[in-house]
């Protein structure tokens, strides 16, 4: 790691202090206001530096697009090329997956995330040694038996449940957030160490495409907000405070119109995208399928806040046929 | 390890080394760094976070992320951390180095905040002032909620400073700062209002006065119009024109449009004020198209009327409508190119219906079915264009086609029923509840459901056992106690109604029906034995 110059620091700070107009005083207030805490709070200056004990995953490829006729496989093969479940889910760890559950519906249908992929999901994490493995999303209980993804995650040895209680949740801070400040967010989530997101890609009548951030209105407690106020923005800020692990994308059936619940017009795309950028991967997506992410706000937005690179054209991206 | 005795000196290593040590971070693409951030956020550690958003702040001097990370280091001391002194400081880099971003006007808003929180009123009343003037130059605007929200908290601190005439000031400041349109509107309302409270008639008609005629496309045009009265009184104003526009917004909600479109007409004659031709045209179009069923030529038209003004911001719900416009007339151009397809007959029956067109809805999806479409939603959107046109036994007819291959279908038969008890048919409403009980009897919401249809049809017995039923079957459905609430209300068993709304507001304080329940319980009180 390279340790920047003691002088070079020197004229940074100075810079920076021109730049915001502060007073010598006032600067250093606020660069130890940070500093301070993070120093005596704790054992060694090193950990701000050490991330060991972080969960991000340098992979080679940051976008795997697999096409193929089975979506099992086109998930295999997609979270293969980014290095493999062992890469995200260490021995012991909970793991927790939140796909898009809705409804009593076919996969052909395109409406939820298809069951397959969520079971060889559910079953790679149990091989490479996950403790738990559970299946979630804010939807009703009954959705995930009618369309076959609670016998699916049973089948493969996870378990499930609807998150339909206020008690399921647990109120964060949204640092980046200007309408939101709190919210409250899945407990299982938040203590997860691993939190795979599998939407399914689909047209959405309020936010234009539900994506990866768009399926994470599953996790929350009180989406009525997100739609009073401003369903973009507030999509964006909930990206920007929940850390998504790995993202699989359900890209076999893409529901391109009247979406969310369809009836629309279905493409048989046969394609899962897998990465851990969300916005890359909504950026992708929406390209491919629709139209130019920079006019669906949301996707702006979060690549504004930080949240990921909307121009997937920088990132290394694999496209494989199986 | 053993503690440094000397703080100052312990700093004065600390701080450079944590900043060269995060300066190193600037080799990393910034999203990781967030990424980072954010994953120590998630694990609760703010600490670290504050420091790595120290470290982008630090490491990045020309990315325009920069007030991203500035801003959630104030948000993680103000609201996570409890320190609002450390907060302003943050808020600040925002306000003075990136005040033009999206990002300025809310961080002067939460920088007022801290100082409120601080009992600093002068500061917080400069603070929430300099938001509203941000927000004019922001370039997404901000809601009339977020104007209101801050003016109000603008005008509170002048109020907690012991200021009555710093109210008025503040809002004078907000406007001399020649805000957005629709922000001057705002604040120009809450000024008149102002004058108005301190008896000062002529200054609070000058400003209504002046929201009338400036600003007619605004949310508090109909709201200054009530005080049409007092304006008389100091103004002179061709009232005519301003008052069928007036009316063409109840025109609207009641969706007559062949009188909309008249009125607007009838503006355009009357009036010479540009704005309001430019509303009344605006208007006319709308109707116009909504009558014709014309997208095309409506979008053609809306695209057209925004391309000749200044600024099209200043008429949101124009540029909304002309993408909705935009969507139906392309999806018509794709039925023109492929006349035989039987799905695009289904989506655009599907979008007229979310607009309300409802004769349009039922003639594609009719051609739908006359192309050989098997779909059954075809009948069950079917069923909803002719019961919003008031067909009930076409709907019916189409509704129970839908039924027999779907007979299970527990949202269909609830959002039938809703439909019909909409519409008064009590007893046709009652019937798919019935259906939707019989299909899921362990559902809350069907209890729930066919409670309504049951209150509605004045049986409140009957209705309080299902409401009871769903309570049941999920203790937290928090509409059965409000409902049930009414039905023992409407029993005469006040005790019980109580108990019910008080046990709804427990579940649902601030949900949109807590007023409702609150008001219930007053007139509870009000009425109870002790009181009378």
């Amino acid at each position: 790691m390279k340790i920047r110059q003691p002088e070079k620091w020197l004229r940074m700070k100075g810079n920076i202090m021109k730049k915001h107009n502060l007073s010598r005083r006032r600067f250093i207030k606020y660069s130890t206001m940070a500093g301070v805490h993070a120093a005596f709070a704790s054992p060694i200056l090193a950990s701000v530096t050490d991330n060991a004990e972080l969960r991000a995953v340098d992979t080679d490829c940051d976008l795997a697009v697999v096409t193929g006729s089975s979506p099992a496989k086109n998930c295999l093969k997609a979270v293969d090329v980014l290095g493999g479940f062992s890469r995200f889910v260490r021995s012991g760890d909970s793991v927790v997956i939140k796909p898009n559950p809705v409804g009593r519906n076919r996969p052909e249908q395109a409406i939820n995330t298809h069951p397959e992929m969520v079971r060889v999901v559910v079953s790679e994490c149990i091989k490479a040694g996950a403790k738990t493995v559970k299946v979630v999303s804010h939807d009703d209980s009954r959705s995930f038996i009618m369309n076959g993804t609670a016998e699916a995650v049973e089948q493969a040895g996870g378990s499930w449940h609807a998150l339909n209680e206020e008690s399921q949740y647990r109120s964060v801070v949204v640092p980046r957030g200007t309408i939101l400040r709190h919210e409250r967010i899945a407990a299982d989530i938040l203590d997860a160490d691993v939190f795979i997101n599998m939407p399914i890609a689909k047209h959405h009548a309020g936010s234009t495409v539900t994506l990866s951030m768009k399926n994470l209105m599953g996790i929350n407690w009180d989406r009525i907000r997100f739609h009073r106020t401003d369903l973009h923005q507030c999509i964006a800020e909930l990206a920007a405070t929940v850390r998504q692990s790995l993202i699989i994308m359900d890209a076999n059936h893409v529901l391109l119109t009247n979406g969310p619940i369809g009836p629309g017009e279905v493409k048989a795309a046969q394609t899962v995208i897998a990465g851990v950028d969300p916005v890359a991967l909504d950026a992708y997506v929406t390209h491919l399928f629709w139209q130019d992410p920079a006019e669906i706000r949301h996707i702006r937005i979060a690549h504004e806040l930080g949240v990921g690179e909307i121009d997937f054209t920088k990132l290394s991206m694999r496209e494989i046929r199986v | 390890m053993k503690p440094l005795r000397n703080p100052v000196f312990a700093l004065s290593i600390i701080i450079p080394l944590i900043s060269m040590l995060n300066a190193a971070n600037a080799s990393e693409p910034i999203v990781r760094l967030f990424d980072r951030a954010k994953e120590y956020e998630t694990k609760g550690d703010y600490s670290k976070a504050l420091t790595v958003y120290s470290g982008i702040i630090e490491g990045y001097e020309n990315d325009p992320r920069i007030p991203v990370a500035a801003m959630a280091m104030g948000n993680i001391q103000f609201l996570e951390m409890e320190n609002p002194g450390q907060a302003i400081d943050a808020y600040d880099i925002v306000v003075t180095s990136y005040s033009d971003s999206k990002w300025g006007a809310e961080a002067a808003r939460r920088k007022g905040e801290c100082f409120r929180q601080l009992e600093q009123w002068d500061e917080a009343r400069e603070s929430f002032g300099e938001a509203l003037k941000l927000s004019g130059g922001s370039t997404e605007p901000v809601s009339d909620e977020w104007i209101n929200e801050v003016s109000l908290s603008a005008a509170d601190c002048a109020f907690e400073a012991g200021d009555r005439s710093g109210v008025i000031e503040t809002y004078e400041d907000v406007l001399r700062s020649d805000p957005a349109p629709h922000t001057d509107a705002s604040i120009r309302f809450r000024l008149a209002e102002s004058y108005l409270s301190t008896g000062d008639s002529s200054l609070a008609a000058s400003n209504y006065a002046e929201i009338i005629t400036a600003y007619p496309f605004s949310q508090v045009f109909n709201q200054a119009m009530e005080q049409k009265g007092l304006i008389s009184r100091f103004e002179e104003i061709p009232w005519e024109p301003y008052t069928e526009y007036a009316q063409t917004t109840r025109d609207f909600a009641t969706r007559d449009f062949e009188h909309a479109l008249e009125l607007s007409e009838s503006v355009l004659k009357k009036t010479e004020n540009d704005v309001l031709k430019t509303c009344a045209t605006y208007r006319a179009i709308v109707a116009q198209t909504m009558l014709t069923g014309d997208f095309s030529d409506g979008a053609a038209r809306l695209d057209s009327l925004l391309s000749r003004l200044e600024d099209p911001r200043t008429m949101p719900n124009a540029l909304q409508q002309l993408e909705r416009f935009t969507a139906v007339s392309q999806q018509e151009r794709d039925i023109q190119q492929d006349p035989e397809n039987v799905e695009k007959h289904m989506i655009l029956g599907q979008t007229y219906l979310q607009y309300g067109n409802a004769a349009q809805a039922v003639t594609v999806l009719t051609k739908a079915k006359e192309l050989g479409g098997e779909d059954a939603s075809i009948d069950l959107l079917l069923g909803f264009g002719h019961a919003t046109m008031g067909e009930t036994e076409f709907a019916d007819s189409s509704f129970m086609r839908y039924l027999e291959n779907n007979p299970e279908d527990a949202l269909a038969l609830n959002r039938i029923g809703y439909t019909f008890l909409g519409q008064g048919l009590t007893e046709r409403a009652l019937y798919y509840f019935q259906r939707y009980v019989a299909v899921a009897p362990d559902d809350p919401n069907a209890h729930d459901s066919y409670g309504e249809g049951l209150l509605n049809a004045g049986r409140a017995d009957e209705a309080a056992r299902e409401y009871e039923r769903a309570i049941e079957l999920d203790e937290t459905f928090a509409n059965s106690y409000l409902m049930l609430g009414t039905a023992y209300r409407q029993l005469d068993e006040q005790e019980k109604s109580r108990l019910m709304l008080e046990e709804f507001l427990k579940l649902s304080p601030e949900g949109p029906q807590a007023d409702q329940a609150r008001q219930m319980l007053t007139e509870i009180e009000g009425n109870s034995p002790g009181n009378q």
